[in-house]
């Protein structure tokens, strides 16, 4: 189950739309997490089978939800549940009910009846962003419930919960509008191909399409802001990671300065450097490299750059570091895209701080680099001081020289004059003394000087001692800059675990050799952290669409508290009224008063006639008593086209009152079960959408309830297809259109066209859809007759079929209407039941008069003492399934179960009728009540769902088989007396043909010679 | 209404025979059988009435001096087809009515069918009444007058032109009927009734009912 609903991250982003009659559901498709139907389309093509069915696979992204306004929601979700303390997880099926604002679930999408419901209308939807187990699931609170669900990941859980808040604010804004125009019951929303589907459709559209306008455009608002919201996101983000940069930049700054400042010295002094600054040196060079070409924190890195190495080969390190880091880089590119925390700013805030103490611990080390500098200095000078002596005493020497020169030429020169040479020499003597004297004192220099150098030198030896010193003492200092780094680092983290409730990871023990923070574990905060931020925006986005509805709540409930009371209102208008009226009767007359008296009493019946055209004119107002106040029904007919004997209209209108007011009174009491069977019908729906129809015990159930009217074309269509379906595949799907209006054109004589031209207008005179030759019904009606007439030139035109497909076109296109008579003809009445003797129909009559002698002694007994024929009020029933003087809500219910169950529910009605009406009958001590009762019978039974409880369950058991044998039996039987009658009939017929002055042809002499034809062909 | 006959009421001012008739119409489909009846009982018209699918049962009362007549009417389909089912009505009645329309004379012929099957199937007493609906549309006339009363006078037919749209002869035609009748006194019209039904029910000769004397 969870590797099922896990599956793997990195699946293709796939949508298919696929286009055509048929949708394929694949159980075993565990990636397909969300259906769209486009409703909108079915109802543009109302008359086409065709409708869109798009496929968001895996991760659907959510702008394909938000375009497709009218989608169906649908999808597979893991559902929590908890028995006790056994916990179970199961994979449903979940479909959403756009009609009930419901989600509903299924073992299987081709399940019809699901497993349960959820009630979104009032729902409020969470998601819990600290579960990173599970980190598709959510919770949806609705009555009081909390239902775990899971989707297969985030972002499906996303969709599902935006979905759901969209579909909701849909539900409810259409409900407030509605609640304004029209009752939620007579809403429909899918427009048949029926008549009675087009006339809705077409009344209801004109109502919606502002509603859909509107919500659409609330839609597009919200998207607005949802987007907004996201670039506002991303904006602030974008900014998180600028400030980071510089962030790190400034630190790599300080580290490359102190680098700097370090370097000289090791290039000037260079003497063998310990392994520690040179490895802290090359770790800071990937560091720096890294953060480059990556922006990347320095984390990253670090968890790539291997572990120190010897000296020798740091260049080589470096470049690989290098290398590492770019390949990072595209690796986790992504996360450069993350959003990022405020707290990430904050961290770089207290990276800064830490690296300012840093530097503040070298100001020392400064201070000593100085003195170092200024004792080098001095080094220096003392030495160019050294150097310019030598020059001097180098200088002497060439002095000394010339002289030795001179000296010489003197010599020479003696011999010439002794007195010059004396003078010469004595002069000589006195210069060499001069110079003996200085070069003494410049010796004395000299070793002055040698001994100054000496100390210097001394000096100098001790300063460098001092250096190296400093030099050991910086090294060490680096090392603890290093070792704070790593502590901020791990300060960091450690301080964005505490964010983190219930996840503190453990500090990682301090490495000497440097920094190898837990990439995976920041990874992971991040993680949390966005999804914190997507629960925070989704509750925010949960809490303003719960004040919407809230809002809408209380439009609505003003609304009903107006209409409350305006009803009130009008009630103590009318008890006051009719408080006077007692008084006035009880009081007696006086003379001159009698006149006053009769007045007030005529000015009350008047307006009390009159408050009814008001009533109309509030329509909108009073729209729940004006539906009832309406010419037609649902389905067309006259309301009130049955009035008895209406001798006074104060009697029709206190007739037409009561009948409204029992109508009010029962939709009251039945209003809870209806919107269950409703309900019951919309999970079934929604789940059997765009199958063919398969029997199933719990659809007969269903049926046995009454098809809702939305649902009839759907349903119907469905049972007459299980039964035609062979034969129209067989005949192929031009056969109604082409093929037999081909034969219709061509059929040079047909008897029926007459009957079925007289009975078009006879058909429903009193349902709007039929009653003249303009109207809708009427054309098709004809076609579908007269196609079925040469069709079945057997059958050809029986009176009372007109009946029948004239209610199947309420509901149903003209070709399934034709259809729809096919399947009641041939299979679902016994045989010969419409042909030229009715025979079959006989029997039927002959086979209920048995079934009510078994089930109803009594009224058998009843009927035989007053001599009444049933069959003279059953067999139209039988004929027309109940098309006859019968309200349409209790025969429409008769056709439900027909179509589905076949011609024995006929025997159950029938006998639900009078079993219904029992007492009543029984009550009766003449034979012309019993038969004026009986012929009104049809039209008293108004309680729909005890004439089926009746019908389905008191009158069981109801065994097919002894209905067929009985029928059998009959239809012999009455086959005998129709032979006898006929020939009776032929005897005479013949000598009265002797007798007439013109030959003429019955039509049913031209259907046998018809007949023949059609056996020919 | 007429509670169990007029022999049990106590005012005796008002007493009159009261009499029960069980009256049929007959006819091709779509000549106004039904529209006659609901003139004669309601006194409305509708022009495009609901087709009858087997038969529709409905009563009305006349008053013919000090009788009550009391017609239990049964309107039935006029398709051929529900032609196997008329003996079901037609069995045990005192009158028919056989309608036709004088617009067609297709009708007219089928009437003159119907006449005589009641000659030869129903009560041998019956009072038959032949009806040319439509007489407002006279200007489409296709049956003439002369030739349905000739054919009425052959055998020994009441004969009225109707129209139910005008409501012309439509009460003339029943009140004929009304007074053609055999009228005992109240106690035995209802045991007569009742009589007669049984009978019919028991055997369809109609031969052997001779008691609607």
């Amino acid at each position: 189950m969870a590797a099922e609903v896990g599956g793997t991250d990195n699946e293709k982003r796939e949508s298919v739309v696929s286009i055509g009659s048929t949708v394929a559901y694949s159980s075993t498709d565990d990636t397909c997490l969300i259906n769209f139907e486009q409703n909108g389309d079915r109802r543009e093509k109302s008359l086409s089978d065709s409708f869109v069915v798009a496929k968001c696979r895996s991760k659907a992204d959510p702008e394909g939800g938000e375009t497709e306004t009218d989608s169906k929601l649908c999808g597979w979700l893991v559902k929590y549940s908890s028995i006790g303390f056994v916990k179970t997880s199961k994979l449903h099926w979940f479909i959403f009910g756009d009609d009930t604002c419901k989600l509903y679930y299924y073992r299987q999408p081709q399940d019809l009846l699901p497993l349960g419901e959820i009630d979104i209308k009032h729902a409020t939807l969470f998601f819990d962003a600290s579960n990173r187990e599970k980190p598709g699931s959510f919770e949806i609170r609705s009555d009081g419930k909390v239902w775990h669900l899971e989707a297969q990941n985030q972002q499906c859980m996303t969709l599902w919960l935006e979905q759901l808040q969209r579909k909701r604010r849909l539900y409810n804004k259409r409900r407030t509008v509605i609640s304004e125009k029209i009752t939620w019951t007579h809403r429909n929303k899918q427009k048949g191909s029926g008549l009675t589907g087009q006339e809705q459709g077409g009344s209801a559209q004109g109502a919606e399409d502002p509603l859909n306008a509107t919500a659409s455009s609330s839609t597009d608002r919200a998207d607005s802001i949802l987007q907004d919201d996201a670039q506002e996101i991303t904006s602030s983000s974008k900014t998180g990671i600028w400030s980071l940069v510089n962030l790190r930049k400034e630190i790599r700054n300080a580290v490359s300065d102190i680098r700097m400042q370090i370097s000289p010295t090791q290039e000037k002094l260079s003497p063998p450097h310990s392994p520690c600054v040179e490895d802290a040196k090359e770790e800071w060079t990937i560091l720096t490299d890294d953060m480059d070409s990556n922006n990347m924190p320095p984390v990253f890195a670090a968890v790539q750059s291997p572990p120190p190495l010897p000296p020798n080969s740091s260049a080589a390190l470096a470049k690989s570091g290098q290398k590492t880091g770019g390949k990072f880089a595209s690796t986790f590119k992504f996360l450069k895209a993350k959003s990022r925390t405020p707290s990430d700013s904050k961290e770089g805030g207290l990276k800064k701080q830490n690296s300012r103490s840093g530097s503040l611990s070298c100001a020392k080390c400064k201070q000593l680099e100085d003195e170092k500098f200024s004792a080098q200095e001095e080094l220096k000078d003392v030495e160019e001081e050294l150097q310019a002596n030598r020059e001097i005493v180098r200088l002497l020497q060439k002095e000394l020289d010339v002289i030795r020169v001179s000296l010489e030429t003197r010599l020479e020169s003696e011999g010439k004059s002794n007195e010059e040479m004396d003078l010469m020499l004595k002069q000589r003597d006195k210069h060499v003394v001069e110079l003996q004297h200085s070069m003494a004192t410049l010796q004395e220099e000299k070793s002055l000087l040698a001994q100054q150098s000496k100390f210097v030198e001394n000096n100098l030896t001790t300063f460098r001692d001092q250096v190296s010193m400093l030099q050991e003492m910086l090294s060490a200092k680096d090392e603890t800059i290093v070792q704070l780094t790593h502590k901020i680092f791990e300060f960091e983290s450690n301080t964005h675990d505490r964010g983190d409730d219930g996840e503190r990871q453990h500090l990682a023990p301090l490495m000497p050799s440097g920094i190898v923070p837990d990439a995976k574990e920041l990874e992971t905060l991040k993680d949390t952290v966005g999804a914190y931020q997507l629960q925070n925006k989704f509750l925010t986005k949960e809490i303003t669409e719960l004040n919407k509805l809230r809002k809408y709540d209380e439009q609505r409930e003003k609304e009903m508290l107006m209409n409350y009371a305006n009803l009130e209102a009008l009630y103590y208008q009318t008890r006051s009224k009719y408080l006077f009226l007692l008084n006035e009767r009880h009081e007696p007359v006086r003379g001159d008063e009698s006149n006053k008296t009769e007045e007030a009493v005529t000015q009350l019946l008047q307006e009390a006639l009159e408050s009814e055209t008001e009533g109309g004119a509030d329509h909108s107002r009073h729209h729940f008593m004006s539906s009832y106040s309406m010419e037609y029904d649902c389905y067309g007919f006259l309301v009130y086209a049955k009035e008895e004997e209406t001798d006074d209209i104060l009697v029709a209108k206190a007739n037409k009152l009561e009948w409204q007011s029992h109508q009010l009174a029962n939709r009251i009491k039945d209003d809870t079960e209806a919107t269950s069977r409703q309900i019951k019908w919309e999970n079934f729906m929604v789940g059997q959408s765009g199958k063919p129809l398969q029997r199933s015990p719990e659809l007969k159930a269903l049926v046995r309830m009454g098809v809702p009217h939305a649902f009839k074309e759907h349903i119907w269509k469905g049972c007459i297809n299980l039964h035609v379906g062979a034969t129209r595949d067989k005949l192929g799907p031009q056969y109604y259109k082409k093929d037999l209006g081909e034969r219709i054109k061509n059929s040079k004589f047909n008897p029926a066209v007459k009957q079925i031209d007289l009975d078009l207008l006879r058909t429903l005179p009193n349902n709007r859809h039929f009653d003249s030759m303009d109207s809708d019904g009427i054309p098709k009606l004809r076609r579908v007759l007269l196609s079925y007439s040469v069709h079945n030139p057997l059958i050809g035109y029986c009176q009372g079929l007109n009946r029948l497909v004239a209610i199947a076109l309420l509901f149903l296109s003209e070709e399934d209407a034709f259809w729809c008579l096919e399947a009641i003809i041939e299979h679902l009445m016994p045989k010969d039941y419409y042909t030229k003797t009715l025979a079959s129909a006989q029997a039927d009559q002959r086979v209920l008069k048995e079934l009510v002698a078994e089930k109803l002694p009594k009224l058998y007994a009843h009927f035989e003492q007053y001599d009444v024929d049933l069959s003279l009020y059953t067999f139209n029933w039988f004929l027309t399934i109940f098309v006859d003087n019968v309200r349409p809500e209790t025969f429409l219910c008769v056709w439900d179960t027909l179509l589905y169950e076949g011609s024995k529910v006929l025997f159950r009605f029938a006998l639900a009728f009078l079993k219904y009406a029992e007492e009543e009958i029984l009550s009766f001590k003449e034979a012309h009540q019993i038969y004026r009762f009986m012929r009104a019978l049809g039209e008293r039974i108004t309680n729909v769902k005890k004439i089926t409880h009746i019908a389905f369950h008191e009158l069981n058991p109801f065994p097919m088989r002894a209905i067929t044998s009985k029928r059998l039996h009959h239809l012999l039987q009455v086959r005998e007396e129709l032979k006898e009658l006929d020939a009776i009939r032929q005897d005479f017929q013949s000598s009265h043909s002797q007798h007439s002055l013109e030959g003429y042809a019955s039509e049913d002499d031209l259907d046998d010679v018809k007949e023949d034809d059609g056996f020919l062909s | 209404m007429a509670g169990r006959g007029g022999a049990q009421r106590p005012n005796g001012a008002t007493q009159g025979k009261i009499c029960q008739f069980k009256l049929v119409l007959l006819g091709e489909s779509a000549v106004g059988k039904s529209s006659l009846v609901l003139r004669f009982v309601k006194g409305q018209f509708h022009e495009y009435q609901e087709s009858t699918i087997g038969a529709a049962f409905l009563t009305q009362t006349v008053c013919l001096d000090d009788t009550t007549v009391k017609f239990e009417i049964w309107d039935t389909a006029g398709q051929e087809r529900y032609h196997s089912l008329a003996p079901m009505y037609y069995r045990g009645a005192q009158a028919a009515i056989v309608v036709y329309d004088i617009t067609s004379q297709d009708t007219f012929g089928r009437a003159k069918t119907w006449v005589k099957e009641l000659q030869r199937q129903a009560s041998p007493n019956i009072v038959i009444a032949l009806a040319g609906n439509k007489a407002d549309l006279a200007n489409k006339r296709m049956v003439e007058y002369e030739e349905a009363q000739a054919y009425a006078e052959e055998n020994s037919l009441l004969f009225m032109e109707t129209s139910a749209k005008t409501a012309m002869n439509v009460n003339d035609i029943f009140l004929a009927i009304a007074k053609k009748l055999p009228k005992s006194d109240a106690g035995n019209a209802n045991q007569q009734r009742q009589q007669g039904v049984r009978l019919n029910n028991e055997q369809t000769q109609p031969s052997e009912s001779g008691c609607c004397k």
